[in-house]
């Protein structure tokens, strides 16, 4: 059974991913959770994971850290091309969404985000790591949940085209 | 030697399961069940598996605050309930998964999350109804947060309790039948009777507040009437032997006229008969017996046990011509294959 690279259109690989949906939930309910807490009843947490007191930055650093939380996906693409030879967002949208790439790499980078924003509010001292606290957490969010989501894909990639055959693009 | 085939399931780039092919099919048992559930799924398109994923999220979140409320104010109820959410969860996501049809819904991981699912939601489900049925009070924080008034609190612990015994029997079939592969009439026989007997036992305590069923003292009071003092003995007795008599003559009757495959069909179906029979008849004698003024556990006993002979005879009877109606009609079809 051979599989047809099949191109799609702009959004295809959103629109044909397996939980797409649930991840903007998700994501809703994060920045929910964020609005509350910079409020007046909150209990601060994401200042301090943050290191910031202003709320215009706290609201940048999180919207740079959902960017960031994204940044898996350009991994887990150029993975793909190494098992499938197909380009995920110009040869094959539709095959790649259908493999689990896009779900494997946005849960990979969002489910980090959550645990960092957690570890950072309540084990990381406030304090520590100067006025590089915001950017250290971004930063962690995407090579740590790019490394999480280039281990569970090459895992399914494998099951589902065998070994890497392609160079990298 | 007899050596198992592979399974048929061919990934993409040729690949194929490892795994052997489950009984005389063509594919392991997780791929069969996999197959099973996408056939289910194939007519509602790709919207219907995105509903489920978006109920697997709900419920999940349910989870998430059952656990929360479990974490910030305590009560058991609210981590079995969490436990059901998760293995609905569970189940709605290798659901919505298999449904898309995708080179992903191949894998085995599916229908083995699906039978974790349908563990833990079963577990889940009988641990929330048989702690409602005990501890009925701790399901009223539950119950206010979604709604308030006294007729919500008098009813509402006895149907919780009665949904989570519905949705649990019916995935303990569920897992029986399209799971494990294991169709036994018994289970059909067996559970339904006892997750309407645990409903019973949900609304009885209700029932009882209300004064819409007999408190224990009532119901002693009922028997007494005519059996006097040693009820408890009594009923054991009479319904050991009026159920021995009725099995006796259910074995009898469908030997006498039934060939090998109707008496194998009516084995389970006569178990009711056997069970029901002499409930029936010691009800009858009960009101018999008062109605003529006699209190005499021997009396008791001794009409219950002949009331309950011909009511089996009728039953047994009844049985049995359902079961050869219901054959007939199978071979029939058989026979007359154009006519499906």
């Amino acid at each position: 059974m051979e599989r047809k690279s099949d191109n799609g259109r702009s959004a295809s690989v959103n629109l044909n991913s397996y939980t797409y949906l649930l991840l903007l939930g998700a994501g809703y309910l994060l920045f929910s959770f964020i609005r509350n807490d910079l409020g007046e009843q909150g209990k601060g947490y994401i200042r301090i994971a943050y290191g910031l007191q202003s709320n215009t930055w706290i609201w940048a650093c999180a919207i740079g850290n959902w960017l960031a939380a994204a940044f898996p996906n350009q991994m887990v693409a150029g993975l793909y091309t190494r098992y499938t030879g197909l380009r995920p967002y110009v040869d094959d949208r539709i095959g790649y969404a259908k493999s689990g790439g896009l779900d494997v790499a946005r849960w990979s980078g969002f489910l980090t985000m959550v645990v960092l924003l957690y570890l950072f509010a309540v084990w990381v001292p406030p304090g520590r790591l100067w006025g590089l606290r915001s950017l250290s957490l971004i930063i962690a969010t995407a090579v740590i949940g790019g490394r999480i989501a280039l281990f569970f894909a090459s895992k399914i990639f494998f099951a589902l085209y065998g070994p890497p055959r392609f160079p990298s693009v | 030697m007899h050596t198992r085939l592979r399974c048929q399931q061919i990934f993409l780039r040729n690949s194929q399961c490892p795994r052997s092919t489950f009984r005389n099919g063509q594919l392991c048992r997780w791929h069969q069940i996999s197959q099973e559930f996408r056939a289910d799924f194939r007519n509602r398109g790709q919207f219907f598996s995105r509903l489920l994923i978006l109920g697997a999220g709900s419920t999940l979140f349910m989870a998430g605050f059952c656990l929360w409320r479990y974490a910030t104010y305590s009560g058991t109820l609210w981590l079995f309930v969490a436990a059901w959410a998760i293995g609905l969860s569970l189940m709605l996501f290798a659901d919505a998964i298999m449904a898309l049809d995708y080179p992903f819904s191949l894998l085995v991981v599916w229908p083995q999350l699906l039978a974790m699912g349908m563990v833990l939601d079963i577990v889940g489900g009988f641990s929330t109804s048989l702690y409602l049925i005990n501890h009925p009070a701790e399901s009223l924080p539950m119950v206010r947060w979604l709604t308030s008034g006294k007729i919500q609190d008098a009813y509402a612990p006895a149907l919780v309790a009665s949904v989570a015994i519905i949705f649990s029997a019916s995935i303990v079939k569920m897992l029986f039948s399209r799971i494990l592969y294991f169709n036994s009439p018994m289970l059909q026989t067996m559970l339904w009777p006892l997750a309407i007997m645990m409903i019973v036992t949900a609304f009885r305590p209700t029932l009882q507040q209300l004064g819409m069923a007999p408190t224990s003292q009532q119901s002693e009071g009922f028997w007494m009437v005519v059996v006097g003092d040693k009820i408890s003995q009594t009923l054991l007795t009479t319904q050991i032997i009026a159920f021995s008599v009725c099995e006796l003559i259910n074995a009898g009757i469908r030997r006498r006229r039934c060939d090998n495959v109707i008496f194998k069909k009516t084995v389970w179906p006569s178990f009711p008969v056997c069970i029901g029979s002499p409930f029936v008849a010691m009800l009858a004698s009960r009101f018999i017996l008062a109605f003529a003024g006699v209190k005499s556990p021997y009396a008791f006993g001794l009409l219950a046990v002949v009331l309950s002979i011909p009511i089996c005879i009728i039953t047994t009877n009844w049985v049995i011509n359902h079961a050869t109606q219901s054959w007939q009609r199978d071979l029939s079809d058989l026979n007359n294959p154009d006519e499906w």
